[in-house]
């Protein structure tokens, strides 16, 4: 028996339920939500604790359940505990909007970023313009809440994060452009289709992963989101030797909770969206894209593909020397910029030719 | 200027200044350092001390320079005395020294890769840093403020054993200078950043009264002490590594020539310090990790002494930096500051 059969007569076994438009629609938010919540816990733990942990050769996470695993509810447990304490004001209600924004942001880029054959929220032909204005408010809503309450840097911080996501805005679109351009297509399913049945040099085996024609759009896309979020290697708009000056706009309790949640959100996002527009999203090598057993195997593979560029990038933080604003700014408009326009103009020529 | 109105206030920790910075409508940028807020009256607190109370106090002005300020303090009172050191605790003075600026760069490091470097390369330095304190802690069973320094000699020897520890920590940081300049200052984005930025001359330096690593960043080419000729933050930060394996050197060929003998360490139950010094005035000068440090110390033949003047090389170090980082770009402002480290606790006394 095929895994193919297995999986078929398992669906075949579930008895048939009737849902209603707005059920299926609220089954499918509270699905994405708890999804959300304990993949962003897992990361917030295993990537946003552990590993830099590991790297600064401390001991991580340790008190808490076991081998500290809990510490992402004790963290939330204290965080409730505390006063809000937040900034008033106009500075106050762009911090305490931030992390929400990016939230909901994410949340979005979730929904579009298909699972599986029939495992997308939305499923829109649109999908690749909503996913890259999600994806810029997103870390632009997470990086400029954290350099504004980043101790010491204030409006200076704000302002370089600002120029930061300035400069990354058009490398983001121009790169997710030209992997439309190769697909022939704005829908995320579509282009994940696209790289499943695609062959290299008339062998299909591996599909057509679109890092490999899009390498040049790849390679500026991961450098710039890693700038437009503000993070290492780019991350100087939020950092600072030591304390701040007393008095500093600052997010507290369970707000400051939620920046960091934000946070986290906005990587997997892009991280989602890198892995279904680059390395063929939910479609497994050697296994057609409309074989049934992708309905389950295609968000195992998916959270694979997704959690892996979540190391790289996490490792890529922890070993690299971090570089001014002015010099990322430089970087994504002399050399970004232009490699994703190249990639674009090589892939509307190429598709023009044949 | 009050620090709320700053676009910019830094507080790097407690051993560099806060600095406030803001920047008005027609671009001008004002820095200043409010050095009032530490004052703790330091030199009178020493002035109020008897002779073993000074010297305690004196080396917990701050945690960085501590046992320069210790050994500077032994130095003047056993001047003023006229008073012979044992040869063993002469040399095993110099190993502590030596040992004290490498726990400073260390820590200058750590602080600097924790803000420009990755978080593995800042790991490696608190581990550099960790491990001399070991090596430190071995000899004196303390790490941060060992009170070693005794009238005419130290309070504990060192055995072989602990030599030979002292051999694997110089080739651990030998191994780890060498990560340090090819992972950071050998990287095209570091270069970039900092060749060029806050230029102190040679000239402007001495006027200012720099000393130590920084001084020596703008004093041409060599390698004994090391040297470099262009006085940018790049120069200051690559003099403060070659220190590194200066000293190492430094102290290899020390810990060769130790001599036997005792090291002067009083008998159980008498005082470290003499009850009442000579009467006399004396100034000692001893490197940290922060450049030069003078000490100043006049007795009047009592039991406290008559003044005690600290001149620290972080005076200067702060100085120069305010004018600095006016006339760069924010961003850098910490970037100029860590590279003149200066140490706070000791210039705001």
């Amino acid at each position: 028996m095929s895994t193919g059969s297995v999986s078929t007569g398992v669906v075949a076994a579930i008895p048939r339920i009737h849902l209603a438009y707005w059920q299926i629609t609220a089954l499918r938010v509270v699905i994405l939500l708890v999804v959300l919540g304990v993949v962003g816990l897992l990361v917030a733990l295993v990537l946003g604790r552990m590993l830099p942990a590991r790297a600064g050769r401390a001991t991580g996470p340790a008190e808490v359940g076991p081998a500290g695993s809990l510490q992402p509810v004790a963290d939330l447990v204290k965080a409730l505990q505390k006063q809000d304490g937040a900034t008033q004001g106009e500075v106050g209600f762009v911090l305490r909007a931030a992390p929400v924004t990016a939230l909901a942001a994410s949340a979005v880029v979730a929904a579009l970023v298909p699972a599986g054959p029939r495992a997308a929220v939305v499923d829109t032909s649109a999908g690749t313009l909503v996913v890259v204005a999600a994806l810029v408010i997103a870390g632009t809503a997470a990086s400029l809440a954290k350099a504004i309450q980043a101790p010491a840097r204030g409006a200076d911080g704000a302002l370089r994060a600002g120029e930061q996501v300035l400069a990354a805005m058009p490398v983001l679109l121009v790169a997710l452009l030209s992997v439309t351009a190769q697909a022939g297509s704005l829908s995320l399913q579509t282009i994940v289709v696209a790289q499943g049945q695609g062959v290299i040099g008339g062998v299909g085996v591996i599909g057509l992963p679109f890092v490999i024609p899009q390498i040049l759009g790849a390679v500026a896309f991961f450098v710039a989101q890693q700038g437009l979020r503000g993070r290492a290697p780019f991350d100087l708009p939020h950092r600072s030797l030591g304390g701040g000056a007393p008095g500093g706009p600052s997010l507290t309790g369970v707000r400051f909770l939620l920046l960091a949640g934000a946070e986290v959100a906005a990587e997997v996002a892009m991280a989602g969206v890198a892995a279904t527009m680059f390395f063929g999203g939910w479609a497994l090598p050697g296994v057609g894209v409309n074989e049934p057993v992708m309905d389950v195997a295609g968000p195992i593979v998916l959270a694979v593909k997704v959690v892996s560029l979540l190391v790289v990038g996490r490792w890529l933080e922890v070993v690299l020397p971090r570089v001014s604003t002015a010099r990322f700014v430089a970087l994504a408009q002399r050399v970004l910029l232009p490699m994703a326009v190249a990639g674009l103009c090589f892939t509307v020529v190429v598709r023009g030719l044949w | 200027m009050a620090l709320s109105d700053s676009a910019l206030a830094l507080a790097p920790g407690t051993s560099l200044p806060l600095l406030a910075v803001s920047a008005n409508r027609s671009g001008a940028t004002t820095v200043k350092i409010p050095l009032g807020d530490l004052h703790r009256g330091a030199e009178r607190r020493l002035e109020e001390s008897t002779w073993a109370q000074a010297a305690v106090t004196v080396a917990r002005l701050d945690a960085l320079g501590s046992g320069a300020r210790e050994v500077a303090f032994a130095l003047a009172v056993e001047a003023l005395c006229d008073a012979a050191v044992a040869p063993r605790a002469v040399v095993l003075r110099r190993v502590y020294l030596l040992l004290e600026q490498l726990v400073a760069t260390t820590g200058f490091f750590a602080a600097l890769t924790d803000l420009r470097g990755g978080s593995a390369l800042a790991a490696t330095c608190r581990t550099a840093r960790e491990l001399t304190l070991d090596v430190l802690e071995a000899w004196t069973g303390a790490r941060i403020h060992h009170d070693l320094c005794v009238f005419g000699g130290l309070r504990a020897d060192v055995d072989q054993a602990w030599v030979l520890q002292a051999h694997d920590l110089l080739d651990a940081l030998w191994r780890w200078a060498r990560r340090v300049d090819d992972q950071l200052l050998r990287s095209r984005a570091w270069q970039g950043d900092t060749r060029g930025l806050a230029v102190i001359e040679h000239r402007d330096a001495l006027a200012l009264g720099i000393t130590g690593a920084a001084l020596r960043a703008s004093s041409g080419e060599g390698d004994d002490p090391p040297r470099h000729p262009s006085g940018d933050v790049f120069a200051r930060v690559w003099v403060r590594l070659q220190d590194v394996r200066w000293h190492c050197r430094q102290l290899r060929r020390t810990l060769a020539t130790l001599p036997a003998g005792p090291v002067g360490a009083p008998p159980p139950g008498v005082a470290r310090f003499p009850e009442r010094v000579t009467a006399g005035e004396v100034a000692v000068n001893v490197e940290h990790g922060g450049g030069t440090l003078g000490l100043f110390v006049v007795s009047d033949g009592g039991a406290r002494p008559w003044r005690v003047r600290v001149a620290s090389p972080s005076v200067p170090a702060a100085a120069a930096a305010v004018g600095l980082i006016a006339e760069a770009p924010a961003e850098s402002a910490e970037l100029i500051l860590l590279s003149l480290w200066p140490v706070w606790g000791e210039a705001a006394r």
